[in-house]
């Protein structure tokens, strides 16, 4: 039975109503300054090392805790998951094996994506070849990596947990198979800034029919500050979106508007005491001063024509080859993280574009020369000496051919294998030539050297110049690190 | 000179239950042995609830059978154990239906330890994919401890026997007094029993009846309170 | 029989028992031994040997956890020379030189779907690697006198875990404090452009690219207070020349001129410093034969010329 309310109980009431948390946070002048800086400080300079800056320059370059081998990454990504036993790993015990039923042992415990009842091996579909001082086996599919194969580091024994392509991309990018952890791009800006502000320290560069299956978390700044998000260049098209002023807007006008909203936000940002305002308006700030550099490193109709022509690029074109060349341009003008994305490579063989004798052979040749060259170029440069590259996808494949629904399908594929992967990394002191780890004669499971994917975050952030324990923000409680809780080691064998 | 037949009167002493527990016991004490240094795991399990089962029963029929088979008849203070040990040793002890004081307390010893030994075994592991049915209900560090007390107490149980072998062989070699034979057929000759004895027994089947009940609590406590937790 | 004679009996009986039981199964007598602590007493290991620095750290991430202090899983503990010699309740698992029929050798070998397979549960299978040390070390007899040299054909050790050392900040500081004035004074003339190389480090990275051709020769003379910390330096795009005073830059390890109005006289000043490891040239007028020249100094150089 509702209680009707007396006049004082009504004015009570609203005035309870009335007063909402803004008006708190207003009148609260006791300690809201601290109480900024208390929700800054912790989180910046917990446990490890102190990565308090300006808040007007979130980006602005803090050195490594050690001397670094590498001051930038490239990393590519290939997502789908390449198949390495067609490319980089030649099992010819595979190969002999080709067709026949798939051992009980294989089978046993295991989860598959689409495999069912006793698939039959599939031997490696391209022949391969020794390359190199190093001889490292190569196939026919990447003749231009293989004469860079002495500045390679194979890692082949890559293992992750999960099997399937959203949770693996963000395992191997973020750290955490679930959502909201910081890409490795985000940590590596936060940790270390970036040397050019008048351009974004992450890119990101997308090749290929689709977005990766995880979408724009796998560049996301998770739980840092959204300031060490990547910024998402395009080569066709507008380079970055929204950045350009509208036709009828000068820039005059564009700096006069954000003078205005900088001096709104400062307000905001006294009164309210949320880190995230003032970030967002450094963001509005690079913003800005990229409008006038952005356009020009991202515009690789300035490169000579032999150049474009090495990597095979095309101003315009949205391609792969273009999308290197923009990331040669990108480290060269001292962007901290440049990730490539070339999506396809999922080649389960359900139809042409997936079959590894059809659709596998478009995406080697659409990639293979523009990473060659691009390592050229940075060799030539001397870039490669201070760049760490890194190419991989996030999990292998199996060397059983795929029978989805326990049919033998029309084209040829191989279903995903978490239990290993290749993986190669060149420059930013890693040891060239070298191979690290090794699998099972039919490359389906490690037998030796395991590494697990922090444990190449750990090397990359050891490269770069951190111990992976150090490199922390304060979120829930926790001091949160790329490495995650569970162990793990830079593997020294890849240090050069 | 005609033979003179051995045919001494005898006087029954031990009933059907009481000689059947015994011998089953022994068999399988034996196969515990074996299949814990064998490791098959679920022999062991069957034949440790069976052992529990047999203990139990046989600790009711201390209560509820046969003269010579109650704890009345034989179990009896220290002092009187210590007094027979010494007429024992003077050579001028008399004679006993069913268990003397030292047997009767051999008994109980082993009753308690096998007890004991069975109830451990249910929260034991393996130290391998094995675990007794009870063994969720507590950590796995104290399973560990009771494991290594249960495979303690198997040793201490292995010194019981060969105690108890001693004790036999004694009697049969210094007394002259065959124990082994009246176990199995239940009688003794008349000179080797006191005379007068009003001895009860208590019908197999009503030990049928008491068994099969115990054995039923047994296996629904032991199926229901492991299955619960599964 | 008379007592005492019965007692004899016994006494011998019980002796031969244990006797038996030592010679079948001595487990029984010295799993205990193992289970209290008691075994690492039993064998010496010398800290030289193959046991000490490949064996036993092999054995301490991959078995001591459940044959150790904490856990002594069938009476066996590994964390001795002596308690892997005296064996767990099912008596020896090493024979000396015979791996085949050591338990801890053969055990290894086993599937997994083997419930005998060591270790057990699902800890991994050790690596090839580390159960060939093992086998090595059977195969030469087992002992804690073997030394290390004197097996051949080990598989390398794995390397050591990478431990990073930082200095503590106040020697850091101390390193610093001569420079700070300075960098002060010339960072704040030349926003942007200098950085410590780590936060470790007494060195500095120099990087005036940013300030394009406003940055010449006599600017880069200013630097001259902080030459000798200086160890990475790059001038893309600046107005230096070819009498930029590059020779001052004693630690420099390495150097970037490129787009710069600068000649083979360069080469000659960078061709002085002896920490030198790699230059950028791309752009400039150096000639092939004087790069040459550096490069078989051992320096790094990058012309963009292939």
């Amino acid at each position: 039975m509702k209680r009707r309310l007396g006049l004082t109980d009504t004015l009570a009431d609203s005035a309870l109503v009335d007063i909402q948390r803004r008006h708190f946070l207003r009148h609260c002048s006791t300690g809201l300054g601290a109480m900024f800086l208390g929700t800054m400080s912790p989180a910046w300079s917990s446990g490890g090392l102190d990565f308090t800056r300006d808040p007007a320059t979130p980006l602005a370059p803090l050195p490594p805790q050690i001397a670094p081998r590498a001051r930038r990454v490239i990393y590519v990504h290939m997502a789908g998951a390449p198949s390495n036993l067609e490319m980089f790993d030649y099992k010819p015990e595979l190969a002999k094996q080709d067709g026949k039923d798939c051992p009980q042992s294989f089978l046993e415990g295991k989860t598959f994506a689409f495999i069912s009842g006793v698939p039959k091996m599939l031997g490696p579909q391209y022949p391969f070849a020794q390359a190199g001082q190093c001889g490292a086996w190569m196939s026919d599919r990447v003749p231009h990596v293989a004469k860079h194969v002495d500045d390679l580091c194979f890692v082949r024994s890559m293992r992750t947990d999960q099997f399937n392509h959203a949770p693996a991309q963000l395992a191997v990018q973020t750290g955490n198979a679930r959502l909201g952890s910081p890409s490795i791009g985000s940590w590596v800006t936060y940790g270390l800034g970036t040397e050019n502000q008048n351009l974004p320290g992450f890119v990101v560069l997308k090749s290929g029919t689709n977005a990766p299956d995880a979408g724009k978390p796998l560049w996301g700044s998770g739980f840092l500050p959204s300031v060490y998000q990547g910024v998402e260049c395009r080569s066709a098209g507008e380079p970055i979106l929204y950045l350009r002023n509208p036709d009828d807007i000068s820039r005059g006008q564009r700096r006069a508007m954000l003078d205005v909203l900088d001096r709104l936000n400062q307000r905001t940002a006294r009164e309210f005491g949320d880190p995230e305002t003032l970030t967002r308006i450094a963001q509005y700030e690079m913003a800005f001063r990229m409008q006038a550099e952005a356009a020009q490193v991202l515009d690789i109709s300035r490169e000579p024509a032999s150049v474009r022509a090495a990597y095979g690029a095309v101003p315009g074109d949205g391609s792969f080859a273009s999308n290197c060349l923009i990331a040669r341009r990108l480290v060269e003008n001292d962007v901290r993280f440049v990730q490539l994305y070339h999506w396809g490579w999922d080649s389960h063989g359900a139809a042409p574009a997936e079959a590894l004798n059809l659709g596998f052979k478009d995406l080697c040749r659409d990639t293979d020369q523009p990473v060659a060259a691009l390592l050229t170029d940075l060799k030539q440069r001397g870039l490669l000496d201070d760049t760490l590259v890194v190419w991989g996808g996030e999990f292998g494949r199996t060397p059983m051919r795929e029978n989805r629904g326990g049919q033998e399908m029309r084209h040829v594929g191989r279903d995903h294998n978490p239990n290993s992967f290749t993986i190669w990394m060149a420059g930013g002191g890693v040891k060239a030539g070298s191979s690290y780890g090794e699998t099972d004669e039919m490359g389906y499971e490690v037998v030796r050297n395991p590494v697990e994917v922090r444990d190449l975050h750990a090397t990359m952030l050891y490269l770069l110049g951190f111990d992976h324990h150090k490199l922390n923000y304060r979120f829930q409680g926790l001091d949160q690190k790329l490495t995650g809780v569970h162990a793990a080691k830079v593997v020294a064998e890849l240090l050069a | 000179m005609a033979a003179t037949p051995d045919v001494r009167e005898r006087v029954r002493i031990w009933d059907l239950p009481t000689r059947l527990f015994h011998w089953v016991l022994v068999a399988l004490i034996a196969t515990l042995w074996v299949s814990a240094a064998r490791g098959w795991m679920t022999v062991h399990y069957v034949c440790g609830a069976a052992a529990l089962v047999l203990v139990l029963f046989r600790i009711a029929w201390g209560f509820l059978g046969s003269t010579t088979a109650r704890f009345s008849d034989f179990a009896v203070s220290p002092g009187r154990v210590a007094a027979y040990l010494r007429a024992l040793r003077r050579g001028d002890d008399s004679p006993h239906a069913g268990h003397n004081p030292a047997g009767g307390w051999m008994v109980m010893t082993f009753l308690l330890l096998i007890l004991a030994q069975a109830s451990l075994g249910l929260f034991a592991n393996d130290e391998f994919d094995f675990k007794g049915p009870l063994a969720e209900w507590i950590s796995g560090k104290r399973s560990d401890l009771i494991t290594r007390v249960h495979v303690f107490l198997f040793d201490v149980i292995l010194v019981c026997t060969w105690v108890h072998l001693c004790a036999i062989s004694f009697y049969a070699l210094v007394k002259r007094d065959n124990l082994v034979g009246p176990m199995v057929h239940g009688t003794k000759p008349v000179d080797r029993v006191p005379s007068g004895l009003p001895l009860k027994f208590v019908s197999t089947a009503k030990a049928g009846i008491l068994l099969a009940t115990i054995a039923a609590a047994v296996i629904f406590v032991v199926l229901k309170l492991g299955s619960v937790l599964e | 029989m008379t007592f005492s004679r019965y007692l004899l009996v016994v006494a011998l009986a019980t002796i031969a028992a244990i006797g038996a039981i030592a010679w079948a199964r001595p487990s029984v007598f010295t799993s205990p031994v193992v289970v209290v602590g008691l075994g690492r007493h039993f064998s010496e290991s010398q800290p030289g040997s193959f046991y000490a620095v490949r064996v036993a750290p092999i054995l301490e991430e991959r078995c001591v956890g459940c044959h150790g202090p904490k856990l002594q899983r069938a009476r066996l503990r590994m964390d001795s020379l002596g308690d892997v010699w005296l064996g767990g309740k099912s008596g020896r698992v090493v024979v000396a030189g015979d791996p085949r029929a050591s338990e801890l050798y053969t055990r290894l070998l086993l599937p997994k779907s083997d419930r005998r397979a060591m270790p057990a549960g699902t800890k991994p299978p050790l690596p090839a690697d580390e159960i060939r040390v093992i086998e090595l070390w059977i195969a030469s007899g087992a002992s804690g006198h073997t030394r290390v040299e004197e097996i051949a054909n080990a598989p390398p050790p794995p390397p050591p875990p990478v431990t990073i050392e930082t200095p503590a900040s106040d020697s850091v500081a101390k390193m610093r404090a001569p420079l700070e004035v300075q960098v002060g004074v010339l960072g704040e003339r030349y926003p942007g452009s200098i950085a410590w190389v780590s936060r470790a480090s007494g060195d500095l990275a120099v990087d005036v690219k940013r300030l394009g051709t406003s940055f010449g020769d006599a600017d880069l003379a200013r630097f001259e207070p902080l030459a000798r910390a200086i160890t990475r330096l790059d001038l893309s795009g600046t107005a230096v020349t070819d009498a930029a005073p590059l020779a001052m830059f004693e630690r420099l390890e390495h150097v970037r001129l490129n787009d710069t109005n600068t000649g083979d006289a360069v080469l000659d000043a960078l061709a002085t410093l002896r920490a030198l490891e790699s230059v950028t040239l791309i752009g400039t007028r150096a000639h092939t034969e004087q790069i040459a020249d550096l490069r078989r100094k051992g320096v790094k150089v990058y012309d963009a010329r292939g």
